[in-house]
């Protein structure tokens, strides 16, 4: 529950959404600033918090209230797992398309609140394009509910989307409603080395012009690729879905670009959780079309298509801030995922917010009048809004 | 007498791109819907700079503003109401740039949601969300509603497919949100504009996202002997997983009137029918096709047939495309809502539709995109002899039938003025005040079209079918 070495002075473990509202009405009546917490995957992103009094653990806050396998759709509270929430709908064919890394700690709720992203991205996009519904504790503890249970719905604002990526500054997100799909009837991966990162950078770009539908592509740069079966330091893992046939007729059409061998499908579980795992991670995005690619000092996991590189290894604070202006100029970001205390206070963790600082920072005070929710943790603060 | 809003207007757009004498502002007193009120002008700026402009004019004379696509709403969206300005996006009409690699477009909300797909499909690609007003509805539009279409089944709604907006905000500041890079830093707030309706500023620019063009496409129709048979194919459809690009349902009044209109030869004995396309690899769409043939026969289909050519496909989507127009034919007006009900429940669903309207005495079309559940129960009536109290009561409790199968009020056409009076049939007093609270951060007064989305306001009392609806939602709450 420590972030930046800080521990909370009390952690709060949320059972029942009422334990939620009861302790988020607590803090904002006496200002005690709160951080929530899930699987603590993804706990250290962003700035560290100005103070952390209260950790509310909403692992408790788990299971599944509502499925209804023939609609597409489950409603879980927001502290069930991933691994939690696979099991159940595999049962009946189905899965939630979010593939976040460490899902057996991760949790559902944490997962859209820190829009996390993974080898899913490329195809199933972002987790709040799989989310319809959520119950959410506002900052004063209003107990409110937004979106619901249809898959397509545009009865009034979708709040659900708004919070995603919020870090829990906005609200405590406590249940969701889920879009679902169906386990593929079959899945390959495939594996192949390429002699530089820029070769396996271009290969990448050959597949996704061809416009064929990949499952999943990533790209990994350095040691860790070697440890993970490419010698070379660079491997490229491509996963393809469907049925039978069309994983074959795939098969047959990516291995024109590279000479790829099966491999085993827990590797995007590996993939996935590299960034969470590396003491420093750097997330590096840019709109697609550039040739450019920077790992760091430690190598890289790149996700072609989705054009996100995650950069492990420690840089300096110089080096940060001028790939940041790079990226930033190109229209990307560079968000310091994890990196050594020192580091992220030098450089902060988000670079130029992309939201007008006066609306984040209404958009705070409304929904967390007291700013009892995770007080510093995002952009808004860092754009010269005032606390 | 020009106003003093209407000269500085003049000044910042030019004389001839505003519009303030009665005679003029008739075609902006509606939308497709019902409801009616004049707007006191209309004002089409060219610029992003114009229109943040206009928006300081018309703070400063203290006049609400209301933005304009083609009009093509049908929950009176854009309906001025207390007097407000409607700005038009007809001439912010630029696709400024397609991008192939980052398969994204930038395009003004002006620009018409064919003509995207058009000019996508030479480097292969498309812009997915295709509502059935496709040929004439604005991208702006499109995302003031969050705008859905057959195809949404598969690719969901505009909301998916917006990556980045440059707005004018209700204090006439230019601002920007997102852009093609995934994930950047700061409160995402382009989903939640997305689907606004207005209330949060006008769009002016947009980076959109375009998928590359299937390999294949398969269209065919099933045809069963009744509503309920089609309807059960689709819903055990949807629960083996399978989701098609789109499965649309006509029922007998409509096929009948689609034949009538556009010689397109469906079977006049189905009692309904499912249009179905599949898209994807090759291979991918005749195992989908080959699974759908057998679900639909296996569910009572006694007839399932293939287009075999791009023209028959083409006709097809032309006919449900041209749908409510065909319906004319029958009785000159229509009253459509399109609430969502989950899938499972769909059959139960129109079983109810179909008896309230036969309690109403209503002649009822369903044509609606059954597979992600989003009914558009269609009555059928003639305004010079029935009166349009009644039609509005019968589409009431047709709403509530959908809310009390877990169903939300409307899948893509948006709440406007049309249900803004039912929000709180779905939600509490505090999930409204929590969605206020996402609109006051942008637009503090209220300013940008007000009497919209929120039950009871007072901005748009003054208009008559208001009233009605307003007197619906309340008397049968209980």
């Amino acid at each position: 529950m420590e972030i930046d070495g800080v521990a909370p002075r009390q952690v709060v473990r949320a059972e029942r959404v009422e334990d939620v509202v009861d302790a988020i009405r607590g803090a904002n009546a006496s200002r005690q600033a709160m951080v929530l917490c899930g699987g603590t995957t993804r706990l250290g992103i962003g700035d560290p918090p100005d103070r952390y009094d209260i950790c509310l653990d909403m692992r408790g806050l788990s299971g599944v209230v509502q499925f209804e396998p023939a609609d597409l759709v489950a409603t879980v509270r927001a502290g069930t797992t991933l691994a939690e929430l696979a099991a159940v709908l595999a049962e009946h064919g189905l899965r939630w398309p979010v593939e976040a890394g460490a899902h057996e700690r991760a949790t559902v709720g944490g997962t859209i609140a820190s829009a996390a992203g993974g080898p899913s991205r490329l195809r199933y996009f972002h987790p709040r394009d799989w989310t319809i519904g959520v119950q959410a504790v506002l900052g004063d503890g209003s107990l409110t509910r937004a979106g619901g249970r249809v898959v397509k719905n545009v009865t009034g604002y979708d709040l659900t989307k708004l919070y995603a990526g919020s870090f829990g500054t906005l609200c405590a997100i406590t249940e969701v409603s889920l879009k679902l799909a169906a386990i593929p009837e079959r899945q390959l991966t495939l594996r192949a080395e390429s002699p530089t990162l820029e070769h396996a950078y271009l290969a990448t770009r050959e597949l996704l012009d061809t416009g064929l539908p990949l499952d999943a592509l990533a790209v990994l740069h350095g040691p860790l690729a070697g440890e993970l079966g490419a010698p070379s330091w660079t491997g490229v893992w491509v996963r393809l879905a469907g049925s039978g046939r069309v994983v074959d007729r795939l098969r047959a059409e990516v291995s024109a670009s590279l000479p790829f061998v099966e491999d085993d499908p827990g590797i995007w579980q590996r993939l996935a959780a590299l960034p969470l795992e590396s003491e420093t991670s750097l997330r590096l995005s840019w709109p697609a079309g550039s040739t450019e690619i920077f790992p760091g000092p430690n190598g890289g996991l790149l996700y072609p298509g989705v054009e996100t590189m995650h950069a492990f290894g420690a840089e300096s604070a110089q080096e940060v801030r001028l790939l940041r202006s790079v990226l930033e100029e190109k229209g990307g970001a560079l968000v310091v995922e994890r990196a050594p205390g020192t580091l992220r206070r030098e450089v902060g963790t988000w670079g130029t917010p992309r939201t007008p600082a006066a609306i984040a920072r209404s958009l705070k005070e409304r929904f967390d009048p007291n700013g009892v929710l995770a007080p510093g943790r995002m952009a808004y603060e860092m754009a010269g809004a005032g606390r | 007498m020009p106003s003093a809003l209407v000269a500085e207007l003049q000044r910042i757009c030019g004389q001839d791109n505003v519009f303030w004498r009665p005679d003029d502002l008739i075609v902006f007193e509606y939308d497709a819907g019902f409801d009616r009120q004049p707007p006191s002008a209309v004002v089409v700026p060219a610029t992003a700079e114009e229109v943040a402009g206009v928006v300081r004019a018309a703070k400063a004379a203290s006049v609400p503003v209301v933005a304009r696509g083609a009009g093509t709403g049908l929950s009176g969206g854009t309906v001025a109401c207390a007097g407000a300005l409607v700005v038009s996006t007809n001439r912010l009409d630029r696709i400024i740039r397609i991008d192939p690699q980052a398969r994204a477009a930038l395009v003004e909300p002006g620009v018409v949601n064919l003509e995207l797909s058009r000019a996508a499909r030479q480097h292969r690609l498309f812009f997915a969300p295709d509502p059935a007003s496709q040929r004439a509805s604005s991208i702006g539009g499109n995302i003031g509603t969050n705008a859905g279409g057959p195809h949404a089944l598969r690719y969901g709604s505009v909301v998916n497919h917006v990556l980045g907006v440059e707005m004018v905000l209700a204090d006439g500041t230019v601002a920007s949100f997102g852009g093609r890079a995934p994930e950047l830093p700061g409160y995402d707030c382009v989903p939640f504009i997305v689907g606004s309706e207005g209330t949060l500023g006008i769009v002016t620019k947009a980076w959109v996202r375009l998928l590359p063009l299937p390999e294949d496409v398969r269209t065919f129709t099933a045809l069963f002997p009744d509503i309920d048979a089609g309807a059960r194919a689709a819903t055990a459809i949807i629960a083996t997983g399978i989701v098609p690009a789109a499965m649309e349902m006509l029922d007998r009044v409509t096929i009948e009137a689609v034949n009538a209109a556009f010689d397109v030869h469906l079977p006049p004995e189905a009692g309904s029918l499912l249009l179905v396309e599949v898209e994807g690899l090759r291979e991918e769409c005749e195992d989908a096709a080959d699974a759908i043939g057998s679900l639909c026969r296996e569910h009572g289909a006694f007839d399932v047939r293939m287009a075999r050519s791009q023209a028959e496909r083409d006709l097809l989507w032309k006919a449900r495309k041209m749908g409510y127009p065909a319906l004319a034919r029958i009785k000159p007006n229509n009253y459509l809502h399109d609430a969502v009900v989950p899938r499972s429940k769909v059959p139960a669903v129109l079983r109810e539709v179909n008896a309230i309207a036969a309690r109403y005495g209503l002649i009822t079309a369903n044509m609606f995109h059954i597979g992600d559940g989003n009914l558009h129960p269609i009555l059928l009536f003639d305004a010079r002899e029935e009166k349009i109290e009644r039609v509005m009561e019968a589409s009431a409790e047709i709403l509530k039938v959908a809310i009390d199968a877990g169903g939300a009020l409307s899948g893509e056409h948006g709440i406007g003025l049309e249900k803004n009076h039912f929000m709180f049939w779905v939600y509490a007093p505090e999930d409204l005040e929590a969605m206020q609270r996402g609109r006051d951060a942008f637009d503090p007064e209220r300013v940008m079209n007000p009497g919209k989305v929120f039950p009871g306001g007072a901005q748009c009392a003054a208009i008559p079918t208001e009233r009605i609806k307003r007197g619906l939602a309340e008397g049968m709450w209980i």
